[in-house]
């Protein structure tokens, strides 16, 4: 049931953006994994020079917190996703449609 | 009589209550905005005029009595001076956002709503504070119902039964304190009396905190209220309600060990619900009580440092989440919708917006020069320091739980990407919507990359480091793989927006089961009631008869009981009151 | 003891009601019985106010009607005696003071919902009413308060008749409660007939000297007749059933006078039954304060709930007087100190607030013609001062800080920690604070609907009630803030009154 999502469909039509233009995408993609690599050598460069004090063992490990980082968003994104498919009830299943809908107050209202 | 209110007047939180009520009479939203303004700014005026005071030595005003109880009216040291500050700052972008917005109702109880908040940060003593703690239930109830739906009625329903029973544990906790003791003074509690044994007071003034600080299971009003608000109610309320308990809790119990695993509980638990909810309010809800937790966990580990941190999170919490409740406002107001399966690419028609919004995940997922990276630090660096590994990791996870639940799905699935139907709208927000995100935002950045403005307001003077290499490289890998994992799952399709429709908290347990258990209750008591009813009437029914006869006018009785049952029920009581008599002695 | 200069003071609060009512018969009618009815309300008032002062200056007081005082050698009077202490002044106080408000407002909501003719009537009645319910409160002779409540129930009895002008259901509300009222009467006659057996006094006072250690089964079942009476005209859970009609088909100015001030008296009788005529040395005294802690917290809830379902305002307001008499009997069952004076502030407060809420309605009722939920939407758009005048009170009702129910509710969970009842304490605060939160849910319901429910969208347009209703209902509404600082009234006088009373019923006789 993953298809719920709109995959909004205007790529085909020349509707694209700035950051949706292909090369944008790719400078986007660079840049994030260069920024990755970098503070992740900081990171180890700093546990092997010594000036980095780690409050416990566990994160003695250089690259320990590129390593939470990713675990816990490996984790969150399918425990949210389980969540999601779990508990989810139609929009509907409390209150009605028409309960959501406001009553034109005459206040003006945007 | 007289110093009892002459105390609370002194109140500049009282002042502003009295403010609100005299902008519900003005006319015009342009007057009462303006009205509401002046008012905040000569309050703050007045607080600013007291000073403020070391923790060791706070300065006491108003005092008064009531059936001789002693009343502080206001307390100043440095831990109600800063919450009273945040609120003012708080109260005044509020204003600002809904200067075109927001209606009479939610113009003049959002000025009472955050003078109760600012009262009852003030408050030097447990029964003032319970006054302002009432206020703020009652106005906030109204705020909720702004929202204008049948929906956003039954959720202000039920939100305000829950604040109101959490305002009842808080007297009823306040009354056996003074009973007890004779003493209402606000100071540190425990949750252990002396002896070892359970502190009832104590403990029902701490559920009475924790519901409005939305401890685990206590939480699900939060959720369910906020996203039914108005565009500009939803960001009154994520200011006020909440950081008051955190005030709370700081004051009343710094170091409380049960605080640590609650606080863990909290910022890990919620991140998964914001990340499996639909609504993009609902999204920050959860995200709000995640970062509860950090501020839960701080006054858990109650060190110097850590009750530093818990605060200066909730100052940076309420600007910043102000500021994601007002970009969510905004896109409300423009698309009508907040369901994220409508939503995306809404940069090109929202530019300045967007940027709000990437602002506002770069200051709560903690990067570098935003307030968000000096304020969680503190907190951190304190469970780091304090050996306590669990609230470490839960923290950590919480931040990259603010990394999803902003960035990814605030930020970048709503307004970045391929544009969808609904956002196409007609321009960037209105102009005082945006004078007051540039202002958060401008704070934000002020205190990210000036710290010690902040600093210098905390409850303790601890002398701290934010910026050294370890926290900004361990920071940014944590970051940056985190956010490197989600768009790789994107790129290769792994991950796919939450399903769209109403995520089930554990007020399903009440609104579903409990409702159809109650509703058999009441029928099942009514069914038993007739029965046993009629089979007596069938009984008595000649002797009835005679009174129904001299019964008047007829037809309109359905509803009233009969006269004879009446008779006969009398006669039934005073004869078992005759009986107990006889049988008990 | 006498009061130097005003021996003839406790008797003016019955008597100058009484020999004004019949005058009121003889007017015009339209304004001249209005105008002489409140005029009289004000004299009773300010002759309450000087008795309540010289109560708390000098003691209690006793007043011998003829001069009828006990001869000498006999320790009982023989003629009726009237004895004020600071219980019984406070009631009178609260009485003719509400009393001085309501009849003022009484005006135009008379005019528009009773027959113009019938107005002398109505105001000779009313104040007969008003009569009985100072006479019941006053006199210190257990026949008298019978022969009061009987002109208080009567006159009662055909207010509540004349609203059948507006709605017929008047006249089968008021058909209700004259049998119920009648079986009430002649229960708490058939215990003072039981009493006056055992004891041959009727004197309360020279009751209690007489019944100190007797407690035989004559005097049980008179004491069971008395309160199964009284709690059948204080509408106790489950003799409630005549209550919800009468207030809500009266007249709205008389659904305001009786809900704060009818069954408060009567509250006041079983506090002076219980401890001043039997006292703790009755050993089923205990057996009917653990009754009524079961009753009141009964009542607490199950009438809270059905307000909470009432589509009608009035009916609402009535059910919440019945959960609101559970507050009180809570207080009683404590039997401390605590917990008798938290039940009396409790009285003098919701009599405060249900008239607010009563005089409120009574103007909705007047300009709508209704006092259905539906007539509310929009109310505050529609009648502004009216409207924030119920949510003020409605306010106090649930008991919020800065208004008088926050008093009452604070004092009674104090009470309540300092019990030794079969149920835990901790229990029974938690229950009080429950079932403010069904309070909360029924204001709730009223202020959403007056403050954002749209206004009807075919409503003719209406003008806010007159300013002689306004301003009086406003005074009521101040008093609820008013009270709330100025607790010495309140608290003081009822605390120094909840322990004569109980110092009476332990038997250390009248140590005021």
């Amino acid at each position: 049931m993953s298809d719920n999502h709109h995959t909004p469909a205007s790529e085909e039509t020349g509707d694209t953006g700035f950051f949706e233009k292909p090369g944008m995408r790719k400078i986007l993609w660079v840049a994030l994994l260069a920024s990755c690599a970098i503070f992740a050598a900081l990171g180890i460069y700093g546990m092997v020079a010594g000036w980095m004090h780690p409050y416990f063992t566990l994160d003695g490990l250089p690259v320990f917190y590129a390593l939470a980082g990713a675990i816990v968003a490996a984790v969150l994104g399918a425990g949210g996703r389980l969540l999601s498919e779990a508990l989810t009830k139609p929009s509907d299943y409390y209150d009605s449609p028409a309960d959501e809908t406001r009553p034109d107050d005459g206040e003006g209202r945007p | 009589m007289s110093d009892l209110l002459a105390g609370l007047i002194q109140n500049p939180g009282m002042l502003l209550i009295v403010a609100g009520v005299i902008v519900a009479l003005l006319p015009g939203r342009q007057l009462r905005a303006i009205a509401a303004l002046a008012a905040i700014i000569g309050c703050y005026a007045l607080l600013a005029s007291y000073g403020t005071a070391p923790m060791d030595a706070p300065v006491l005003m108003g005092e008064s009595t009531l059936f001789g109880l002693d009343l502080v009216s206001i307390r100043i040291d440095r831990l109600s001076v800063v919450f009273a500050t945040l609120f003012f700052i708080a109260a005044g972008l509020n204003a600002i956002y809904g200067w075109l917005h927001a209606s009479r109702m939610e113009a003049s109880m959002g000025l009472i709503y955050a003078g109760a908040a600012i009262g009852g940060v003030l408050a030097g003593d447990l029964l003032t504070l319970f006054i302002f703690w009432e206020l703020a239930a009652l106005s906030s109830v109204f705020i909720v119902w702004g929202g204008g739906t049948h929906a956003a009625f039954k959720a202000g329903m039920r939100y305000l039964v829950i604040q109101v029973g959490s305002g009842m544990a808080l007297m009823a906790g306040v009354a056996l304190t003074v009973a007890a003791t004779g003493e209402t003074a606000f100071t540190a509690m425990s949750l252990t009396a002396e002896d070892g044994s359970l502190n009832i007071a104590a403990l029902l003034i701490f559920i009475g905190f924790g519901v409005k600080a939305g401890f685990p299971l206590l939480h699900f009003w939060l959720p369910d209220a906020y996203p039914r608000a108005s565009a500009v109610g939803a960001v009154m309320l994520s200011a006020f309600t909440t950081k008051m308990a955190i005030y709370a809790l700081a004051r009343g119990f710094p170091g409380e060990d049960i605080l640590m695993l609650i606080g863990a509980v909290m910022a890990v638990a919620f991140i998964f619900f914001g990340a499996a909810a639909s609504d993009l309010r609902r999204v920050l809800a959860y995200s709000l009580n995640s970062q509860l937790g950090f501020m839960v966990c701080g006054i858990g580990i109650g060190s110097e440092l850590a009750i530093n941190g818990a605060v200066a999170h909730a100052f940076a919490s309420v600007i910043y989440k102000g500021m994601l409740f007002m970009a969510m406002g905004a896109v409300l107001t423009r698309a009508g919708t907040l369901r994220a399966a409508h939503l995306s690419g809404l940069y090109r028609a929202m530019p300045l917006t967007a940027l709000v919004a990437f602002i506002g995940a770069l200051t709560i997922t903690g990067v570098p020069l935003f307030a968000g990276f000096v304020t969680k630090s503190m907190t951190i660096s304190a469970a780091g320091y304090y050996e306590h590994m669990l609230v470490w990791l839960a923290l950590i996870a919480a931040t990259v739980g603010a990394v999803n639940n902003i960035g990814v799905r605030i930020f970048h699935d709503t307004f970045m990407g391929a544009r969808s139907d609904a956002a196409k709208v007609s321009g960037d927000a209105p102009l005082p919507m945006l004078i007051a995100m540039a202002l958060a935002a401008a704070i934000c950045l002020v205190v990210g990359i000036q710290p010690t403005l902040l600093w210098s307001m905390l409850p303790f003077d601890y002398d701290y480091a934010a910026y050294t290499m370890d926290h900004l490289i361990t920071q940014m890998q944590l970051i940056l793989f985190a956010v490197l994992l989600f768009a790789l799952a994107r790129r290769f399709g792994l991950a796919a927006r939450p399903r769209d429709g109403v995520l089930l908290d554990v007020d399903w347990l009440y609104r579903v089961p409990g409702r159809i258990a109650l509703a058999g209750v009441v029928r099942g008591t009514a069914a038993a009631w007739h029965r046993l009813w009629w089979g007596i009437q069938a009984g008595v029914a000649r002797l009835v008869k005679g009174l129904y006869d001299t019964h008047g006018p007829e037809g309109a009785l359905a509803r009233s009981w009969p006269v004879g049952f009446m008779a006969l029920f009398t006669a039934v009581v005073l004869g078992l009151m005759l009986i107990v008599t006889f049988v008990a002695y | 003891m006498a009061i130097p200069g005003l021996e003839q003071l406790p008797v003016l609060p019955v008597v100058i009601p009484l020999v004004a009512a019949p005058l009121t018969l003889l007017m015009k009618p339209g304004r001249a019985p209005w105008a002489w009815a409140t005029l009289v309300s004000w004299v009773t008032f300010v002759v309450t106010l000087l008795l309540l002062e010289a109560v708390w200056v000098h003691g209690p007081v006793e007043y011998a009607m003829g001069g009828w005082g006990a001869p000498e050698g006999m320790s009982a009077p023989i003629g009726i005696t009237y004895y004020v202490d600071l219980a019984n002044a406070l009631v009178l106080t609260l009485v003719a003071g509400i009393a001085s408000v309501v009849f003022p407002y009484a005006y135009y909501s008379v005019e528009s919902e009773i027959d113009h003719r019938q107005t002398p009537a109505f105001y000779t009645a009313l104040l007969i009413c008003f009569t009985g319910l100072l006479g019941v409160t006053i006199t210190g002779d257990a026949f008298n308060v019978f022969v009061f409540l009987e002109i208080s129930s009567l006159s009662t009895y055909a207010l509540i008749a004349m609203g059948a002008r507006n709605d017929r259901r008047a006249l089968t509300a008021s058909f209700n409660y004259l049998v119920m009222g009648t079986i009430g009467a002649t229960f708490y006659v058939i215990g003072i007939g039981l009493l006056y057996q055992a004891t041959g006094t009727l004197n309360m006072l020279d009751l209690h000297q007489q019944l100190m250690g007797q407690s035989n089964r004559m005097v049980e079942a008179g004491f069971a007749f008395i309160i199964t009476g009284i709690g059948l005209k204080l509408a106790m859970v489950p003799l409630h059933l005549w209550l919800p009609n009468a207030y809500c088909y009266a007249p709205s100015a008389i659904s305001a006078f009786l809900a704060a001030t009818a069954t408060k008296v009567q509250v006041y009788i079983i506090l002076r039954f219980m401890f001043s005529v039997f006292g703790f040395e009755f050993a089923f005294l205990e057996v009917a304060l653990n009754a009524f802690i079961v009753l009141g917290i009964v009542g607490m809830f199950y009438a809270s709930f059905v307000a909470v379902f009432r589509d009608n305002v009035k009916q609402m307001l009535a059910y919440s007087s019945i959960a609101q008499i559970g507050y009180m009997l809570l207080g009683i069952s404590f039997g401390t100190v605590d917990g008798v004076a938290a039940s009396l502030i409790h009285v003098f407060n919701h009599a405060l607030i249900k008239a607010a809420l009563f005089m409120g309605v009574g103007c909705v009722v007047l300009r709508l013609g209704s006092s259905n939920f539906a007539a509310f939407n929009g109310l505050a758009k529609r009648m502004p001062w009216t409207a924030w005048g119920l949510i003020i009170s409605g306010l106090s009702l649930v008991g919020v800080p800065l208004t008088v129910g926050f008093i009452s509710k604070w004092k009674l969970m104090e009470a309540a920690f300092q019990t030794q009842t079969f149920i835990p304490p901790l229990l029974i605060v938690l229950l009080i604070g429950a079932s403010s939160l069904l309070a909360a849910i029924y204001i709730g319901r009223l202020a959403y609907a007056m403050l954002l429910q749209p206004v009807p969208e075919d409503a003719e347009p209406v003008k806010e009630a007159p300013h002689l209703m306004r301003i009086t209902m406003w005074i009521m509404v101040l008093a609820n803030i008013w009270f709330f600082f100025q607790t010495d009234v309140t608290v003081g006088v009822a605390t120094r009154a909840a322990q004569a009373l109980l110092d009476t019923g332990l038997g250390y006789g009248g140590a005021y």
